[in-house]
């Protein structure tokens, strides 16, 4: 029988076990310099925003957390090791423990939606081996409709809108229970209201599920989102948090700049920046 | 300084040609290592295969056609129009039936592979299959390369066949020479090195296609405009190198 995904209140307090480093981490295309010694870390339980401009290496980061892109220079660590020289077979059992959510969903035109979303489980072997299909799909469906999509999946990921796209690939990043969650730009693209649902639905997933969270973003509405509000599972809803609720304090912001890490702190921190671009990431004064 | 520009000039193409040997050395290296996608492979053998067969019957069969009138009148000046089942065949079977054959997958399939990798590229499904623990070399340019090895030379056994039925027909109609004289003419023509340099060439183009339009879908940078220069580049540095090395195969095929 297949676990099903642990509940966790979402007062969980931030433990000291790693989950990602960068420790002085530069990359660069070409003589286009992407990152350049960045130097960061993430604890379990913590929620990370990275703010940043278009071009900025905030994606370039993300993709170098995953192994994807490699650095020039610098270490990565993850789960508490150094994968920084890993071939590809020794981080796809790395990168089975993330899941991640591409700017444009990521998702394989030419499978269905149940295809897309079983994937990370059929392919990684990791319920066949214990279970039957049925069990897949049951995964697949409870995935889906955490996302509130249960009825797509016989659909191609064409016949969906922008939104529905992402709310499936955030089913499909969640499917396996990974421990990480990274985000790109979850909202770039949309209108503000599918923005807010898809941020609504990363605040129920870090909030259900024991996961730390990666959000790489440009609007501050979706750090706010994240920082100060929470999943009431009885209402189905996002609510604000109260202050004692810790999801403020476990949020922790970060501006790139030119791919440099110009800010890391919390909301309290960010608001007080006079530098005029990490400024542009403030909550705007009414 | 002219040295420095010399090295920046050359730094592209080098880089490619390392990128395009390491695609290479690891695509056949999974040829033998698991897991084996078996589903991808019959699908793309049914893209290439059975999805370029009307247009290689239909290539093959107006060369053969073509190869019999122009042998004709050219045979007719020495009187020697009962050996035209023997120009052809060789001709067909040695030469034209490989590279038009390989022609027309480069065109068709290069192309083909070239724009859908490129597009999954740009819209980062690659990286999501990276992501999500497959590699794309053996999920996506393994079996295109396996599926192109076997169709192309069965492609090139029917495209000859059918050029030698179209051959047939000048003779037979327009020649007015016996069915029996054409393929008995045919079937002493050919001998074992041509049978072996025939189905060699479609083998190693077959390579060389699938490769190049894999390596340039996979490389594929900028959006829907760089799909589009992916494709162009795939078709036409596929079939400049089929003549490339049909040339060399030739070559070696001559002097045994």
């Amino acid at each position: 029988m297949i676990e099903l995904p642990s509940r966790v209140p979402p007062d969980r307090p931030v433990t000291n076990e790693e989950v990602l480093r960068f420790e002085h981490v530069s990359v660069s295309f070409g003589d286009v310099p992407a990152l350049q010694d960045v130097s960061f870390r993430i604890a379990k339980g913590q929620v990370r925003i990275i703010f940043g401009a278009a071009g900025s290496g905030k994606s370039v980061a993300l993709k170098t957390a995953l192994g994807l892109v490699r650095p020039d220079s610098g270490r990565v660590y993850l789960f508490g090791e150094d994968v920084t020289d890993f071939n590809e077979d020794q981080l796809f059992a790395f990168r089975a423990r993330i899941g991640v959510l591409f700017q444009e969903g990521g998702l394989f035109d030419s499978l269905t939606i149940e295809e897309n979303v079983a994937y990370p489980i059929v392919n990684r072997n990791i319920a066949l081996r214990q279970s039957k299909n049925g069990e897949v799909l049951a995964r697949v469906k409870e995935s889906l409709t955490f996302v509130e999509l249960g009825d797509t999946l016989d659909k191609f990921p064409s016949e969906l809108s922008g939104g529905m796209r992402r709310r499936v690939g955030i089913a499909r990043a969640m499917v396996t229970q990974p421990a990480l969650m990274l985000y790109d730009s979850p909202t770039a693209g949309l209108d503000p209201i599918t923005a807010n649902t898809i941020i609504a639905l990363i605040v129920k997933a870090r909030d259900t599920r024991d996961t730390t969270t990666l959000v790489v973003t440009h609007r501050y509405q979706d750090g706010h989102l994240l920082a100060n509000f929470r999943y009431n599972p009885q209402s189905d809803l996002i609510e604000p948090a109260p202050a004692d609720s810790g999801i403020h304090a476990r949020t922790i912001f970060m501006v790139f700049e030119e791919g440099r890490l110009a800010f890391e702190g919390t909301q309290e921190q960010l608001e007080q920046q006079t530098d005029p671009y990490i400024a542009k990431f403030k909550l705007p004064k009414s | 300084m002219e040295a420095l520009m010399l090295f920046d000039f050359l730094k592209a193409p080098v880089l490619a040609i390392q990128e395009f040997y390491s695609l290479s050395i690891r695509a056949l290296q999974n040829v033998f290592l698991r897991p084996h996608y078996l589903d991808d492979i019959f699908i793309q053998m049914d893209i290439i295969g059975v999805g370029s067969l009307p247009i290689v019957i239909l290539t093959g069969f107006f060369t053969g056609m073509v190869m019999g009138l122009q042998m004709s009148r050219a045979l007719a000046q020495y009187g020697a129009q009962g050996q035209i089942g023997q120009i052809v065949a060789i001709t067909l079977v040695r030469e034209l039936g490989p590279v038009l054959t390989a022609l027309l997958v480069a065109g068709r399939n290069a192309s083909g592979m070239a724009s859908e990798l490129g597009s999954m590229k740009v819209t980062e499904q690659i990286d999501a299959m990276r992501a999500l623990g497959t590699d794309p070399t053996k999920k996506l340019v393994t079996p295109r390369v396996i599926a192109t090895a076997i169709v192309l030379p069965l492609l090139t056994i029917i495209a000859d066949f059918v050029g030698l039925v179209g051959g047939f027909l000048i003779a037979y109609f327009q020649l007015n020479i016996m069915a029996s004289q054409y393929w008995s003419s045919v079937w002493r023509a050919l001998v074992w090195n041509d049978l072996a340099q025939g189905l060699l060439k479609p083998f190693v183009f077959a390579i060389i296609i699938s490769l190049v339009g894999c390596f340039y879908g996979m490389r594929t940078s900028g959006g829907t405009q760089g799909v589009g220069r992916a494709t162009t580049q795939a078709v036409v540095v596929a079939s400049v190198w089929v003549f490339v090395v049909t040339f060399f195969i030739t070559r070696i095929f001559v002097n045994l």
